[in-house]
């Protein structure tokens, strides 16, 4: 089964330090990059299959459409069967996890900086 | 014969010598030592008002030759304040006995009908009295001053009609209006944008009110039904909450820009931050000291830190 891999971030720099950390613990996957939510719902709209599989971390806070925006947006449209979304944000918010747990299609809320650790565990979850 | 053995001070004002030496006669023949002090014109008593003090009642002929009738009753009861006056008077003149008693004076005597037991049950009878009336007036006036001088603005306001009756002294301050002003005009006047007054039901209420220089005001308003001079009526008394209302607004302003600043905290400080420790740990774990585009990152995610908490100065500031 094909797997994508999504980053949505605004931030270039988070962006690099997860593509470099994905490079680190070998996962090879094709990886797709999106500067908000918006972009990334576009794509989706159009491109999403549902016998694929998609990995896709999530930041929060970003112009255009924000992460939750994007979240309420893709409920209808996609299933959390083929789909596993990872919150990647550097909010140590209370609320923000409060809220996480509202979204069926949240595997996890990671706070960044992400560690290798956790990356060698979505690895072998998703078999990446 | 029982003689009151009682200091009594009586002021007579009789310009007949005749009629004041039975009058001294008859008072003597009761009391043991009347302190009796006789003038015989009305100018000669208004003149010498200092010693009224300590007077117990005065007896007052309707006729002198300097003041007669009812500017006579009326120009010594209004010196005399808070003693009885008890008129003298003849036949002819008994229907205007009775107007001195409407006028304020607490009682008359016929002068062809006096002698000592009816004129001393009089004076004992009014002086006791009078006492009495002074206690009622006095607690008339501290009803009134609880009223008046309440610091809190109140207003008495017809039931039906909503016209209002009576304001105190702190109304008239906090709506700077006279109390003339106010007086059979609609409580509207002051509670501009209420359009039901009182048929909520409820005794507290927040409402908007007027002042005279259109100003608005914020008041909290309770409010009783009494029964004013046989009608029914509605006392209000009103708060003013306008300046807390103010103070509650600022500090939700401020707990506004609190919430703002906890948001940068979580969501914009962290940002460089993080990104600061995951390209450390990125230059630890590759052994990349010398990666040019990760230090450079690095800096730039530095330079963000410092403005960011620049940002977070400048807000706290304006607070």
């Amino acid at each position: 089964m094909k797997k994508h891999i999504f980053i949505i971030d605004d931030d270039p720099i988070s962006t690099i330090i997860l593509k470099k950390n994905l490079e680190l613990v070998s996962i090879t996957q094709k990886i797709e990059t999106f500067n908000n939510g918006k972009d990334a719902f576009d794509y989706l709209e159009n491109k999403y299959l549902k016998d694929e599989k998609y990995i896709i971390f999530l930041d929060i806070n970003m112009p255009e459409m924000n992460g939750w925006e994007f979240l309420s947006k893709c409920e209808p449209l996609i299933t959390s069967q083929n789909t596993t979304i990872y919150l990647l944000t550097s909010s140590i918010n209370k609320a923000d996890l409060e809220r996480a747990k509202q979204f069926p299609l949240i595997e996890k809320y990671l706070s960044k900086p992400i560690s290798k650790e956790v990356l060698i565990e979505i690895k072998e979850k998703n078999q990446l | 014969m029982i003689v009151d053995e009682k200091k009594y001070n009586i002021i007579v004002i009789e310009d007949n010598l005749g009629d004041f030496f039975l009058l001294d006669e008859y008072l003597s023949e009761k009391i043991k030592l009347p302190t009796i002090k006789h003038f015989e014109r009305f100018n000669d008593f208004k003149q010498s008002n200092e010693s009224l003090c300590d007077c117990d009642i005065i007896f007052l002929d309707l006729s002198l030759p300097d003041k007669s009738g009812t500017e006579l009753v009326e120009e010594v009861l209004k010196i005399s304040n808070n003693i009885p006056v008890v008129v003298l008077t003849g036949y002819s003149d008994f229907s205007f006995a009775l107007k001195a008693i409407a006028l304020g004076a607490s009682d008359y005597l016929l002068k062809d009908e006096i002698n000592s037991a009816m004129l001393y049950k009089s004076l004992v009878y009014n002086i006791e009295r009078f006492k009495n009336i002074i206690k009622i007036k006095e607690s008339e006036q501290l009803y009134n001053d609880l009223f008046q001088l309440s610091p809190q603005p109140i207003f008495v306001i017809d039931a039906a009609t909503l016209q209002i009756l009576d304001v105190n002294q702190a109304c008239e301050k906090l709506y700077e209006f006279k109390k003339e002003e106010l007086v059979n005009q609609s409580i509207k006047t002051i509670f501009k944008d209420e359009e039901s007054i009182f048929d909520n039901h409820q005794t507290i209420i927040t409402q908007n009110h007027q002042k005279k220089n259109k100003d608005k005001i914020i008041a909290q308003v309770k409010y009783n039904k009494i029964i004013h001079n046989n009608k029914e009526a509605i006392i209000i008394v009103s708060n003013d909450i306008t300046k807390s209302i103010e103070h509650l607004n600022e500090i939700e302003n401020q707990n506004t820009k609190l919430k703002d600043i906890a948001w940068i905290q979580s969501h914009v400080v962290r940002s460089p931050l993080t990104n600061i420790l995951g390209l450390i740990k990125l230059i630890n774990e590759t052994e990349s000291v010398n990666d040019k585009e990760l230090l450079d990152h690095l800096n730039q995610s530095v330079i963000e830190l410092e403005n960011t908490i620049n940002e977070i100065v400048n807000k706290t500031h304006s607070m």
